[in-house]
């Protein structure tokens, strides 16, 4: 297994590992890093054709708008999707709130139901229950059952009388892969609206948006090897077709006429006013064009063995809990955690001094907690350049600090 | 990176021995004044008990959980202010937290850590003098 990870020499892909060759980077469900493709297409737009897009009538111009556009087919193209339903905002939370804001709001009236997850991030949480209360409307919050996932007939009994449900593909605290495939077609054949967060799948599950059946799609692109500043979101073009712009000025409109009276721009352009994230969009197309190279059956061994690794490493550890399910079959390499007697800051702390990069706190995610009847936790999270030696070196690591600080 | 910006307080016994063992952690029997504090960066929470005799602190006691610089920080600012030797509204009374955790150069977020206790300790008695004024 080890073997296999180590052929694959994915660290000295990424300039940053290869520059602090002893750092062990275990946040990549906060942010990935970035791989010299994806650095060297951001440098390249910045040093050799910076132009804005959709103006200028000259070469740099032309391919700026090219590579800026052609980023756009990549993402299409990426999650199976028309060119026109890809909207270019600056992350997850932007699309979800642009979402929200600009379909779900207007179509949601009092007394309508609207399911979201417990074990969602606060960005698929927090605009949706703002809806809910601006409408007043029922917010419907699917629990995270005893065996650590989202609860499936929970879902499935408040499927029929839905209008809207917020999913999260993968938990950024349990790792929790729902089983989507099983539940969309139900929520859909209530004629339910479906969103679906990917920022934490893109880059370790293969998305399709025409096969998982949802109505929109938000990820961001520094979740997925990309460049911060930058965030997808994919909504079906019926529905574009009636979303009303969020922002106003440039780019948005054809034109404006003398009564001030603007010309809306076509979908999904309208939805991107001002300058975009050029450089950044460019480097989010080189991102996809990197994941696509590894491939995502590869990518899905990988994950495999860490995950396979990690559960049996950290099940096997005194005074740790793990959050989330035991099973490797429904979870990603993301390993959230309790060490009983220490806090997890002062976890966090400890493993930085030797090199190694996890997140503490709640993860944007205090409802997923909830579950747990504790406050903060430690999490471990694997991305391509992850390999079983740099777990083994943290939860050794883990081990050394329960044993030097925990309280008796 | 400066490693030692934070003087790396996982490396010094006394400061792990006084998290496992910090002074004040426990209930105050006819507390007077009380307040809570959250360090806005963690969330972590304390409480305070204090009891006032003739307008001078007699006992304190917290109750929370909170990181190892947390507690010692709480533990110290209460071995300061019963021993009476800061005026706890004075620059000096942070100081003197620092100084005898020997904490000085710690980063402004773990700061924060370190001076939730004396933070706390301040509120309540900012409590009872709006109490007073009214």
């Amino acid at each position: 297994m080890t073997e296999f990870i180590n052929k694959l020499d994915f660290r000295s892909q990424f300039p940053l590992l290869r520059k602090h060759s002893s750092l062990i980077y275990l946040d990549s469900a906060a942010t990935t890093l970035k791989p010299d493709p994806v650095i060297k297409a951001v440098d390249g737009y910045n040093e050799e054709y910076t132009a804005n897009v959709h103006r200028g009538l000259y070469r740099n111009a032309d391919i700026s708008t090219e590579e800026y556009e052609g980023a756009r087919e990549a993402v299409a193209e990426f999650i199976n999707a028309s060119y026109e339903e890809i909207i270019f905002t600056r992350n997850t939370t932007e699309s979800i709130n642009l979402f929200v804001n600009q379909y779900v709001l207007p179509n949601l009236y009092r007394g309508d139901k609207v399911l979201i997850q417990q074990s969602s991030h606060h960005s698929n949480i927090l605009p949706w229950a703002r809806a809910c209360e601006q409408k007043n409307a029922q917010l419907i919050i699917a629990p995270i059952a005893k065996n650590g996932l989202t609860d499936f007939e929970a879902v499935k009994k408040t499927a029929a009388g839905l209008k809207f449900v917020a999913l999260t593909h993968v938990s950024n605290v349990t790792g929790e892969i729902l089983e989507i495939e099983k539940l969309v077609p139900i929520l859909k054949s209530q004629n339910v609206t479906v969103f679906l967060d990917s920022a934490q799948s893109i880059h370790h599950l293969p998305t399709n948006v025409s096969e998982f059946g949802v109505d929109a799609l938000a990820f961001s692109g520094h979740k997925t090897y990309g460049p911060t500043g930058i965030g997808v979101l994919f909504v079906k073009k019926k529905i574009m077709s009636k979303m009303v712009p969020l922002f106003w000025g440039g780019s948005m409109v054809l034109d404006v006429d003398r009564k001030l009276k603007p010309e809306l721009n076509d979908i999904p352009w309208r939805f991107e006013a001002g300058t975009p994230a050029i450089a950044e969009a460019i480097g989010l197309a080189e991102a996809i064009k990197f994941i696509n190279r590894h491939g995502f059956k590869q990518i899905s061994r990988l994950d495999k063995i860490l995950t396979d690794f990690g559960l049996k490493q950290i099940t096997a550890m005194d005074r740790v809990k793990l959050l989330g399910p035991k099973s490797i079959k429904n979870r990603l390499p993301i390993f959230t955690f309790y060490v009983q007697g220490i806090h997890p800051h002062d976890l966090a702390y400890f493993l930085s001094e030797c090199n190694v990069a996890v997140r503490a706190g709640k993860m944007c995610a205090a409802p997923s907690f909830y579950s747990y009847d504790a406050g903060e936790a430690t999490r471990i999270s694997c991305a391509l350049y992850t390999s079983t030696a740099d777990l083994d070196f943290a939860f050794k690591k883990v081990d050394e600090g329960i044993k030097r600080f925990a309280k008796r | 990176m400066d490693k030692n910006r934070e003087n790396n307080y996982l490396e010094r016994e006394y400061i792990i021995e006084l998290y496992r063992n910090p002074s004040h952690f426990k209930e105050v029997t006819g507390a007077n004044l009380f307040a809570e504090k959250r360090n806005i960066f963690c969330g972590d929470k304390l409480n305070v008990s204090i009891r006032i005799n003739n307008g001078q602190i007699s006992d304190l006691g917290f109750n929370g959980n909170g990181c190892i610089l947390t507690v010692v920080g709480a533990s110290t600012a209460g071995d300061i202010v019963l021993e009476n030797s800061q005026n706890i509204n004075d620059s000096g009374f942070e100081m003197e937290i620092l100084k005898r955790l020997g904490l000085e150069k710690i980063t402004p977020a773990r700061l924060k850590c370190v001076m939730l206790g004396a933070e706390t300790i301040k509120e309540a008695l900012r409590k009872e003098r709006s109490e007073k004024q009214k």
